[in-house]
């Protein structure tokens, strides 16, 4: 099957050779680096005009219809109808989503859009954003219907297809037969066509990058793994971006939107993956833009994830020391022991053993990639053997009671290879693993307890080829049929990432993954305020501002203050707006997304925490329990006295 | 006593939006501990931050000065006119 669609050049009078149906958006012969020298400053393809006073309806993008059950392409051209749509990212996507009646999430009528930010594909360092937007089958409320997700990933492929010309695409339905989207440039315009894709299927992501990278030069690839291929069984399959140096080193170096099973419904839709073969857009960055970057570099925001030589803690990995100090390393389900044994994997002890790189996505120079290679006897690089950030390698190890940093290595490479959500997958399988330990009598899956490598490395490899469906369906879904919810580590469905609940009341409100959306996860080892106005403040005044990026395109590494922010989107996008423009957006974007919850049945009872935190403390953690379940409640009240107003009012 | 230096403060966007989303503070000192103690006394936010218990640095925060992380025992280090001191959380995800 091979449906294509030509964009021809409407001066030299060439037809468009496709009966598929359309709206033309018509391009020029030479488009690329006409068209965006025309428009912008920037390598941004977005039209938007430079005045504080900047009404939406002038802002243009172009969109890509994909009708995966008819066939039909079509690329059309659509006017932004608020601010958050000319931002773009999730907050464009969310108000698509909003608009349809989704009852499930593999349902042909539930769209997978795939928006780019206002600053993808631009020179601001970073910005280099892809959202997979849907509604989730992981994140469903308890009456059974699915709620929006997104989630984010760098690497190339968002620059890439903001380069093709193209700012979003919308898949709807689903394909009869496993197939592939290509968007390319050709001497006509952009040619968007669906091939088969069944050569690739049952091949690793990386694998399938690498075959696509064989038959593409110059081109960038979304694809699925095995889990996104077994959707029915597993809900959390993630999808792999490349990068510049995975096609370049061969190595196993993709970024990841992992969060929310944005894979699974790809898989569900039997589109495997996403090639997009475009130029490269080479614009010598303005000096503001080159200043704004170099603060980004060296400035504090960056600080975290630089490495130590560059003024740097040595990236995400470098929680382990800082939260051991208060035992908040999760270990044995998100429950500390006080044991020392997360030091094993502090970077200096692994350092010991294996070689650390830092490297990069694409013309980012914070390298915050910290990739583990066995070291040779005399001290340098031998094969790449994973990558560790500090969620996928505690959540893959230490939480599931390993402390063998060549196992992780193994565990975490495995994660990718079989293309998951590092965080669904660990959190519910050290669930298992725990009530394993709680019921020797009746032990679940393979009977893996904590620290059992070999049975959770078989856990991983079933849950991804769709033969664990109880792991692979999420930890909310198996504690429930277990009727053991207490100890099972997700607010809405969505499974925590490596950060102690016992410390954060702000983990129901985030919207699409507890850390990355609401940044009150690391509040309490910071400031140790048990007060419930500062909670209520922290959630609903400073938390939900933590999405921002998630519209712009940019990495939250970039840590850009909000004077960033605005001086980015004028040097990078020419859009020239003021902080209470940008920070409504925000907000608004936020809102919406709660009340798109609201919409999928989501109840007030549902954004909760497991009862252990409140029920049972752990006297391992060294600061004071505070977290009772009538300082929840009390804080659950204000908290939606705040919100339930701006929900209303939409 | 010569005249103190002035130095900028640098807070990354996750401190700056607790004083009024301003990601640097001028301040003047003679050392690390000064400048400290001087943008606490023009921000209370920042010095429950950085000090939670009196005297002793909070271990979920850091102070970066010339690229080096400093610890309670270097705050007496001298600072020079112009020189920037960064306060960064020690914890964020990604």
């Amino acid at each position: 099957m091979t449906l294509s669609l030509y964009y021809p050049d409407v001066k030299s009078g060439m037809r468009n050779n496709t009966s598929c149906k359309q709206e033309f958006y018509i391009l020029t012969k030479k488009p690329f680096r006409h068209r965006f020298h025309f428009f912008l400053k920037s390598t941004s393809s977005m039209k938007v005009k430079p005045y504080t006073t900047l009404n939406p309806a002038t802002v243009k993008y172009k969109r890509c219809n994909v009708n995966l059950s008819s066939g039909d392409l079509s690329i059309s051209t659509a006017s932004c109808q608020n601010m958050i749509d000319v931002l773009g990212g999730f907050g464009r996507a969310f108000q698509i989503l909003g608009q349809r009646t989704v009852k499930h999430a593999y349902a042909e009528n539930n769209p997978l859009v795939i928006t780019t930010g206002i600053m993808t594909g631009t020179n601001i360092m970073t910005g280099l954003r892809t959202y997979f937007s849907a509604y989730s089958p992981l994140k469903v409320s308890n009456s059974g219907l699915p709620s929006a997700m997104w989630s984010a990933a760098s690497g190339k492929f968002g620059s890439k297809l903001k380069w093709s010309g193209i700012d979003e695409i919308i898949f709807e339905g689903k394909s009869e037969k496993p197939v592939l989207l290509v968007i390319k440039q050709s001497d006509c315009g952009i040619k968007a066509e669906l091939i088969p894709a069944d050569k690739l299927l049952n091949l690793h992501p990386h694998d399938k990058i690498m075959a696509l990278q064989a038959q593409y030069d110059n081109a960038h690839f979304a694809v699925i793994g095995p889990a996104g291929e077994n959707f029915e069984n597993c809900y959390f399959g993630a999808v792999a971006l490349s990068t510049e140096n995975q096609l370049k080193s061969g190595d196993d170096k993709s970024r990841w939107a992992g969060r929310g099973g944005m894979g699974s419904v790809m898989g569900s839709k039997n589109l495997i993956g996403i090639v997009v073969q475009s130029e490269d857009v080479k614009i010598k960055p303005s000096p503001e833009i080159r200043e704004l970057n170099k603060q980004i570099v060296t400035g504090p925001g960056s600080r975290k994830f630089r490495e130590k030589k560059k003024g740097g803690l040595g990236g995400t990995w470098a929680n382990y020391e800082t939260l051991e100090q208060f035992h908040y390393v999760p270990e044995n389900n998100y429950r500390p022991q006080g044991d020392g044994k997360p030091e094993l994997m502090f970077r200096e002890n692994v350092e010991h053993h294996f070689a650390v790189k830092a490297e990069n996505c694409f013309k980012c120079a914070i390298a915050c990639h910290k990739n583990i290679y066995e070291k040779n006897e005399d001290g340098s690089r031998g094969k790449f053997l994973a990558k560790f950030d500090y969620e996928p390698l505690n959540l893959l190890s230490t939480n599931l009671g390993i402390h063998d940093a060549r196992q992780a290595t193994e565990l975490v490479a495995l994660c990718d290879k079989m293309g998951m959500d590092s965080i669904s997958l660990g959190s519910t399988i050290s669930y298992v693993l725990d009530y394993n330990e709680r019921h020797p009598e009746k032990r679940i899956c393979n009977a893996a307890t904590f620290g059992d490598f070999s049975k959770i490395k078989v856990l991983i490899e079933n849950a991804g080829s769709g033969e664990c469906p109880e792991i692979g369906r999420g930890v909310k879904r198996l504690s429930e049929s277990l009727d053991e919810t207490e100890y099972a580590m997700h607010s809405k469905g969505l499974e925590y990432p490596a950060y102690l609940a016992d410390t954060n009341p702000g983990y129901p409100w985030a919207i699409a993954g507890g850390h990355m959306t609401m940044a009150t996860y690391m509040l309490y080892a910071m400031e140790e305020n048990t007060s419930v106005d500062y909670w209520v403040k922290a959630i609903t005044e400073r938390g939900l501002y933590f999405v921002r990026d998630d519209l712009l395109g940019v990495c939250k590494f970039a840590m850009l203050d909000i004077e960033g922010a605005l001086n980015a989107l004028e040097a990078g996008a020419d859009l020239k707006i003021t902080e209470e423009e940008l920070l409504k957006a925000v907000r608004q974007s936020f809102i919406h997304a709660l009340w798109l919850e609201r919409k999928q049945g989501y109840t007030r009872e549902e954004y909760s925490l497991p009862t252990q935190i409140f029920e049972k403390p752990n006297p391992a953690l060294k600061k004071k329990h505070f977290l009772t379940r009538e300082f929840f409640d009390q804080l659950s009240d204000k908290v939606w006295d705040v919100f339930d107003i701006e929900i209303d009012a939409l | 006593m010569t005249n103190k230096p002035t130095i900028i403060i640098r807070l990354p966007s996750s401190l700056s939006e607790r004083i009024g989303s301003r990601g640097e503070v001028t301040v003047e000192g003679h050392n690390i501990e000064e400048c400290l103690k001087a943008a606490s006394v023009k921000f209370a936010e920042l010095e429950k931050i950085i000090w939670p218990e009196k005297g002793q640095l909070n271990p979920a925060i850091l102070i970066f000065y010339k690229d080096e992380s400093v610890t309670n025992d270097e705050l007496s280090q001298a600072v020079s006119e112009g020189d920037q001191i960064d306060v960064i959380p020690a914890i964020s995800g990604g």
